[in-house]
């Protein structure tokens, strides 16, 4: 689940943006820094510490589209995919240092986020926050789902995924589309961070994991795809865990790294899409 | 015709101080760390010297063929292994292993070269990351023969002529990189800029149908540029692992890409030279604020923004100020 909010975030700051966001993983932290905040030290609500986490990221979201990406926007021509990449690389790096000079790199977390006991589900007893990051997850995608589906905004960010140019001829005003979309992608690795905040503590470079498995995801569902994500995500989790059973720790990032090379050999343009179109990102 | 003798002039002049400022440099370059004699400046300079090399050898996938290599760390890695390995379980002598190495690494790019070549863009730059991270947590899962994340204890490079590897000072080990790391240079710029090799790659960067069509083989160049890239990510790997002497898996993560991706990038893209002043800049930059800790990295990280927005070009646009696209 934690996979599918990061991948959709992802996504969509990679198909209506175009930038390849390699500063995604740091956003994750931000969200795991806040949750552990107001809950570990405020002892807040946990939905505050939600929307806290949520609040935070769509402002650095919209600040880095704000001051980074519209100059290079402006000032890069060609070549704009690697540029914004590195681009992204530098702003991770300072991400993360700041983090580490201004938390430190010890390991923060809290013991549980809602309540500590097990509950008894089917016969198969899953503890309460595990149950409640799975309950706020899929009821964050649906937000979002209706939210790009049925909004004027909504509506609005995928006529600007299909063509820009058409959009903006149309009446729509690119730069709030990019910058909304920025900080919403922003926020939702955001959320899913502080939501696993009771399973992994917050620490300045925790970003690296969930980033390059949601890229694996976004890879294995065809890039453009959001709406595949989120199942692929939810299998991702699935093959980790049968690998961690099936073979010895550690040998499960080697299966599936390998499953994923052997895919793209196969289906050089993911599971969920057809081949031939191709976007910027291709080129 | 008076302006076309002016020009001419100037090509001439543009030349000559171009020679000269090369020889500056190269003097510059061979004769510091004899003259300063401090094991540190040593050090700084082998490090430049041979990220500038890796640098380049990045660029010239990146630059010319338009390929980005995510996974470039893991071959200067297994590079690094395989000589390592060889020369402790084996007694291959490392000026063997660094060949060795070289010629491992070559393989695997070749093989990858050949599983990419239906793969575009974005696509290739993940493949190739996802193979590094393969590698990686091969390595890590491997300690009876890696020794896995306990690291590996290498042995330096064994005395040769009048080369002494044992000395603290480690000017030996300057003497064997900056030949290597020149004649790799020079060899890629002769490659990449005067023969029909490299006019492929470049036909191939600017459109792959197009090339195509005018008889360009996108299979055999994309596979001789990841063998002879790969090749020499493997050589200097495996010098890394004698000079360092102690090999982790961390040596294969993103993070090293990361490193000789910037160098490559703020040198300039498909300039190759430019890896040099910028490896020199850089990791001279890191090395001396030291003291900084954490702070470095921020800046650092505000430069290479800074850098991307306003000089996308790196270095080499900035001096020579040509189109390099």
């Amino acid at each position: 689940m934690i996979y599918a909010l990061m991948t959709v975030g992802l996504a969509l700051i990679l198909g209506i943006l175009n930038i390849p966001n390699f500063a995604q993983g740091e956003f994750y932290m931000i969200g795991a820094y806040m949750a552990w905040f107001t809950i570990g030290v405020l002892h807040l609500n946990p939905i505050i510490a939600l929307f806290s986490a949520a609040l935070a990221s769509f402002v650095v979201g919209v600040f880095c589209e704000k001051i980074l990406f519209t100059p290079l926007r402006k000032f890069g021509g060609r070549g704009w995919l690697l540029n914004v990449f590195v681009l992204t690389l530098g702003l991770s790096l300072i991400l993360q240092n700041i983090a580490l000079v201004t938390i430190g790199p010890l390991y923060y977390g809290v013991p549980y986020v809602w309540s500590p006991n097990v509950v008894n589900l089917f016969g198969v007893g899953i503890s309460y926050d595990r149950l409640m990051i799975i309950i706020i997850g899929s009821i964050t995608i649906i937000v979002l789902w209706m939210f790009l589906k049925k909004s004027r905004l909504g509506r609005a960010i995928r006529a600007v995924a299909q063509d820009p140019i058409a959009a903006s001829l149309m009446g729509v005003n690119l730069k709030t589309i990019y910058t909304i979309t920025n900080g919403l992608g922003c926020m939702l690795s955001s959320i899913a961070g502080a939501l696993t905040i009771s399973i992994l503590p917050a620490y300045p470079t925790m970003g690296i994991i969930p980033l390059y498995k949601a890229w694996f995801v976004i890879i294995m569902a065809g890039l453009g795809t959001i709406g595949a994500c989120i199942p692929i995500g939810i299998l991702l989790g699935v093959v980790e865990t049968v690998g961690v059973a099936v073979a010895s720790e550690g040998w499960q990032n080697v299966i599936y790294l390998a499953i994923i090379c052997i895919l793209l050999i196969f289906k050089p343009f993911g599971l969920f899409r057809k081949g031939e179109v191709r976007g910027v990102w291709e080129k | 015709m008076g302006k076309v003798k002016e020009n001419g002039k100037n090509i001439i002049k543009t030349r000559l101080t171009q020679g000269s400022i090369i020889t500056i440099f190269l003097v510059v370059l061979t004769v510091t760390p004899f003259v300063i004699k401090k094991a540190f400046v040593t050090h700084v300079f082998i490090t430049a010297l041979l990220y500038g090399a890796l640098g380049a050898s990045f660029d010239f996938a990146a630059g010319y063929l338009g390929i980005v290599n995510f996974g470039y760390a893991a071959f200067m890695g297994i590079g690094a292994y395989t000589s390592a390995i060889l020369a402790i379980r084996f007694g291959v002598n490392p000026w063997l292993g660094l060949l060795l190495g070289g010629i491992i690494a070559g393989i695997l790019g070749f093989i990858t070269g050949i599983l990419t070549l239906r793969l575009y863009g974005l696509f290739v730059a993940c493949f190739t990351w996802f193979l590094g991270m393969a590698f990686m947590f091969l390595i890590a899962v491997t300690p009876e023969i890696t020794r896995g994340y306990l690291g590996l204890n290498v042995p330096p490079l064994p005395n040769f002529w009048i080369l002494d590897f044992s000395d603290p000072l480690r000017l030996s080990y300057y003497s064997v990189i900056l030949p290597l790391s020149l004649s790799i240079l020079l060899f890629l710029y002769y490659l990449g800029n005067k023969t029909k090799i490299g006019l492929a790659f470049k036909a191939l960067r600017g459109s792959e149908p197009l090339a195509m069509a005018s008889g360009v083989n996108p299979l055999k160049y994309r596979v001789l540029n990841f063998t002879l890239t790969c090749f020499l990510a493997g050589i200097l790997g495996a010098f890394y692992a004698h000079y360092i002497k102690i090999l982790t898996p961390s040596l294969l993560a993103t993070g090293k890409t990361i490193e000789i991706l910037t160098i490559a990038y703020i040198g300039g893209r498909g300039s190759l030279w430019g890896s040099i002043p910028a490896a020199f800049l850089i990791i001279s930059f890191l090395e001396f604020l030291r003291p900084l800790e954490a702070y470095r990295f921020i800046i650092y990280g505000i430069i290479l923004v800074l850098v991307m927005i306003f000089y996308p070009g790196g270095l080499a646009r900035l001096i020579t100020r040509k189109e390099l696209f």
